[in-house]
């Protein structure tokens, strides 16, 4: 089983601005981890590291023991946005991450990953000619055909409307519990966090650090209407309103003087 | 008709695409009829206003005089090799233009440090009017064909350059970052993600560039050629023809619009997975 493991990772700017400081973290393997904070707490910056796309100014990141610092080939990454190729067809969009393998076995490998993301038949078309729903589908395919370890999903159906995100949800839950890799779910959507995560991590900005942890134990699949899952609902709201109350307070004082 | 008998979505999918395709088609045409209705009509003008003597056409020639002059050099052979001629010298211009500007281009927009060193020399070249560098070629290369070309190159490198200089900057970090996160190589990521997406880009400055190959040419050739639509042009200054000259310019028009409709043409399969405003009409 893979392992991720943050250790007191921080990172900076060159002009001056420190997005994240002291960040500890080790993800349990096939757990759904969901990173959630307002905007600026540097929750991105974080899954950007987890990547490799960017590199920490200090601490390490390691997956499975080896230090993280360029893309890996065993981590995935579905953006906010699908980031499709236009010029390729949607299955050649599938397979662009694995053109390294045979034709055949690239071709079995896109078809499957079409089929269980409910795309089967929208192989040969253009990424201009699917809905925003259907081109996160791909991306998410494009992402798990390469048969990750780790996927990172940085607020992957925010751009998406409700009824089409509670679907994307529910489906991308149904492809976890295939081969169940470790997913980081970076997300401002408090209902998405507690409708996916086994664990839920609280941010806080300035400088961006973890400001609450906790294990989500509702049994799957979860209910959105029980008064359980208003209730795991309503502690990540606290945890997030303390930072939001206590980020009040600190300008209050600056909007009275002026 | 095959694609009727398919059976299932596929095949009502694939017929409808054609029925659309056809109807585009006909659009096409249809628009082409329209683009040349105005010289058409200006031209029976012209020649209704010489006929009925309201002008004497002696210094504008009408339409019939330059089809007969183009009829002629046609007969005897010379029309065919002042175009040869003509059309060598621009395509062996343009190609070596293209090339080069292509490699510069992609290593200037590519590299940040090659770009500090060498886009500001270009940028100085590109400000000197092309023509200024005749006599110079003259006294390098001679009077014959390698000046000829080198000054078409000259003038079809700089729109080359710029477009794939500038499309490689403007390529969306985005896209560049997918190329990352599957681990591309530097020169995977330059032919899978930075050529595809330059391509529109590319090949409207390949059309601009190509229009200029079409400008230099005639300036080489009043730079002393025997033969050439720009020797034609020369001639017919000078022995007082200028019906020849308006046979040599509506040559140039056709060949112009033949190498630039040509050039969309070969282009536009690469192409089709654009979502442009044309593409939507």
């Amino acid at each position: 089983m893979a392992s991720l493991e943050i250790k007191d990772v921080g990172k900076s700017y060159p002009n001056g601005i420190v997005a994240l400081s002291g960040i500890n973290l080790s993800v349990r393997p096939g757990e759904i981890l969901a990173i959630v904070g307002g905007s600026g707490c540097g929750k991105s910056t974080l899954l950007r590291l987890l990547s490799g796309l960017d590199v920490a100014t200090t601490g390490a990141i390691t997956l499975d023991n080896a230090p993280v610092s360029s893309p890996h080939p065993s981590v995935g990454i579905v953006f906010q946005e699908p980031r499709l190729l236009p010029w390729l067809s949607v299955a050649d969009n599938v397979g662009f991450g694995i053109a390294h393998l045979p034709r055949t076995e690239r071709e079995v490998r896109v078809q499957t990953a079409l089929k269980r993301v409910g795309l089967a038949d929208y192989g040969r078309r253009w990424p201009r000619e699917l809905s925003g729903g259907q081109g996160q589908r791909v991306a998410i395919a494009r992402a798990l055909v390469a048969q990750p370890s780790v996927l990172l999903l940085d607020e992957p159906f925010s751009a998406l409307d409700a009824f089409t995100r509670v679907e994307l949800q529910d489906h991308l839950l149904e492809l976890w519990a295939d081969t169940r890799p470790m997913m980081v779910l970076v997300t401002h959507d408090i209902e998405e966090a507690v409708a996916l995560a086994s664990r839920i991590v609280v941010m806080r900005p300035s400088p961006g650090h973890i400001e609450a942890e906790f294990d989500v134990t509702l049994p799957r699949p979860r209910d959105r209407l029980t008064s359980r899952f208003d209730e795991e609902k309503r502690r990540v709201l606290l945890a997030l309103n303390d930072s939001l109350s206590q980020r009040r307070d600190a300008t209050v004082p600056l909007l009275k003087s002026a | 008709m095959t694609t009727i008998a398919v059976s299932g979505g596929l095949g009502s999918e694939t017929l409808g695409d054609n029925a659309n395709r056809r109807s585009r088609k006909t659009g096409g045409y249809a628009h082409s009829a329209a683009g040349i209705l105005l010289p058409i009509v200006v031209a029976l003008a012209w020649e209704a206003a010489v006929r009925f003597g309201l002008a004497n056409g002696r210094l504008v020639p009408p339409p019939s005089a330059i089809f007969a002059t183009l009829r002629d050099l046609a007969v005897i052979g010379e029309l065919w090799v002042h175009i040869k001629a003509t059309v060598l010298r621009v395509a062996a211009g343009f190609a070596a233009g293209t090339l080069v500007a292509t490699v510069f281009g992609a290593i200037a927009g590519y590299s940040t440090l090659t770009r500090r060193l060498f886009d500001p020399t270009l940028q100085g070249l590109r400000a000197v009017p092309s023509i200024a560098w005749v006599p110079l070629f003259i006294l390098w290369f001679g009077i014959y064909e390698a000046s000829k070309v080198t000054l078409i190159a000259v003038g079809v490198f700089f729109p080359v350059y710029l477009g794939v200089l500038g499309a490689i900057l403007s390529v969306d970090r985005k896209i560049v970052e997918v190329g990352r996160v599957f681990r591309l190589t530097a020169v995977a990521l330059v032919l899978r993600i930075l050529l595809p997406s330059i391509l529109p880009a590319y090949v409207i400055s390949l059309r601009s560039g190509l229009g200029l190959g079409w400008m230099f040419v005639v300036a080489a050739e009043f730079m002393g050629a025997s033969e050439g639509l720009g020797y034609l042009l020369v001639d017919g200054q000078q022995l007082g023809k200028p019906q020849q000259i308006v046979a040599a310019i509506f040559t140039f028009a056709i060949l112009g619009k033949f190498s630039d409709w040509l050039l969309s043409r070969v282009t536009e399969p690469f192409l089709k997975w654009q979502d442009s405003f044309a593409g939507g009409r």
